[in-house]
């Protein structure tokens, strides 16, 4: 009997989805690679956020998947369509992870922080944003142990009235903004997405674990357009030239983008449940 | 300790538990380095210690041995200088040497 030709048991290329295999081409360019089931779950996920009609809400995606640190920091999405004006690095300049912090799959999948030096630089800005000053921010994190300020998905200046979500994990401190601070305490690590919109300068939303927790309609300040020239960062926030208030969290993924409305909300977390499922992460 | 004593190829667990102390004329070496044979992929970023030395997790030498990411700018650095200029001491003593990080609001 013939051995089956290798060929045929490669995934074939027109069976996903054109940004999955867009994506893919940018991890092996990278150096990473992507394996079938991967593949599956990326292109479901694509497919998903198609047919929930929000693809435009994201300038930047990265569900830190794929085989190797390489593929891990390859963003999904860097622009509101594959074929439009594409933003920030083409990868996550990455300062200070290793393969170790690393692990696709499972229940201790995810990008891991380690509270004192490991970051990522998206290379996005908020003066990228269509609307800016409105737009969102999105990470889906657990496992941090830290309390002192630490930043999931973080820019500028931050502190009140910046752009960003912090977490405090002995503390139980959720600070979270897109303009306009909302400063509460949650049982620590209870939550493991949180979102933040901005759709107008009276509209602000927070949304934990895919749940409306807060509205804002108090304008933003000027600290927000102030430094719209300072790049998101993840894992820590970027101050003047210094990053510091690093998280020793596991990161499932970050997004950041235009601003999302509650069903919208609702659509992305669930693609991203599906997803995360497949690979066996909570 | 200076790497020096430190057998590589190390594992992630054992490594991520120490850290690399260095002067800032090591750390500029290190930043010219990078320039030289590094990538956007792993950027040693060191941080600043109280006592104005420079210091790096040392789960970054699971990256030096062939095929990792920091391979190149390994193999292109002075090793003798390396191996006695870097101390090497527990992450939980150079942490404890980081400057205060802001507290929650």
């Amino acid at each position: 009997m013939c051995a089956m030709s290798p060929r045929l048991l490669r995934p074939v290329a027109s069976g996903f989805h054109p940004e999955a295999n867009a994506w893919r081409t940018a991890v092996v360019s990278n150096g990473g690679s992507v394996s079938a089931s991967t593949m599956r779950a990326v292109s479901k996920f694509c497919a998903d956020i198609d047919a929930a009609g929000i693809r435009d809400r994201f300038f930047r995606l990265n569900l830190f998947c794929g085989t190797g640190l390489n593929a891990a920091l390859v963003p999904l999405y860097r622009g509101p369509s594959r074929t439009g004006t594409q933003y920030g690095g083409t990868t996550d300049t990455n300062s200070n992870f290793v393969s170790g912090d690393y692990v696709e799959t499972g229940a201790t999948g995810g990008l891991k922080g380690n509270g004192s030096n490991k970051a990522l630089n998206t290379g996005l800005l908020l003066s990228d944003l269509p609307s800016s000053p409105n737009g969102h921010l999105s990470a889906w994190a657990k496992d941090q142990t830290i309390g002192r300020s630490a930043w999931i998905v973080a820019w500028g200046a931050g502190y009140v009235n910046g752009a960003y979500i912090e977490h405090s994990a002995t503390l139980g401190n959720r600070n979270i903004s897109f303009g306009r601070e909302l400063a509460s305490s949650i049982t620590p690590n209870s939550v493991k997405q949180f979102i933040v919109t901005r759709s107008s300068t009276t509209d602000q939303r927070i949304y934990d674990d895919g749940s409306l927790v807060d509205t804002n309609t108090v304008a933003p300040t000027g600290t927000l357009t102030a430094n719209a020239a300072v790049a998101f960062h993840v894992f820590a926030r970027r101050v003047g030239t210094n990053v510091e208030a690093y998280t020793d969290a596991r990161m499932n993924c970050y997004s950041i983008g235009d601003n999302f409305s509650g069903s919208q909300v609702t659509a992305f977390r669930s693609a991203l449940t599906t997803f995360f499922g497949t690979l066996g992460r909570s | 300790m200076n790497l020096s004593d430190i057998a590589l190829p190390i594992y992630y667990a054992d490594a991520k538990a120490l850290a690399l102390v260095f002067t800032p004329q090591l750390a500029g070496r290190l930043a010219e380095l990078h320039a030289e044979h590094g990538s956007a992929n792993c950027v040693p970023v060191p941080r600043v210690l109280t006592d104005g030395r420079l210091m790096l997790c040392a789960d970054v030498l699971t990256e030096v041995m062939p095929g990792g990411l920091l391979h190149a700018m390994w193999a292109a650095a002075d090793q003798a200088v390396l191996l006695a200029g870097v101390q090497v001491m527990s992450w939980a003593s150079a942490v404890a040497l980081l400057p205060a990080e802001p507290q929650p609001v």
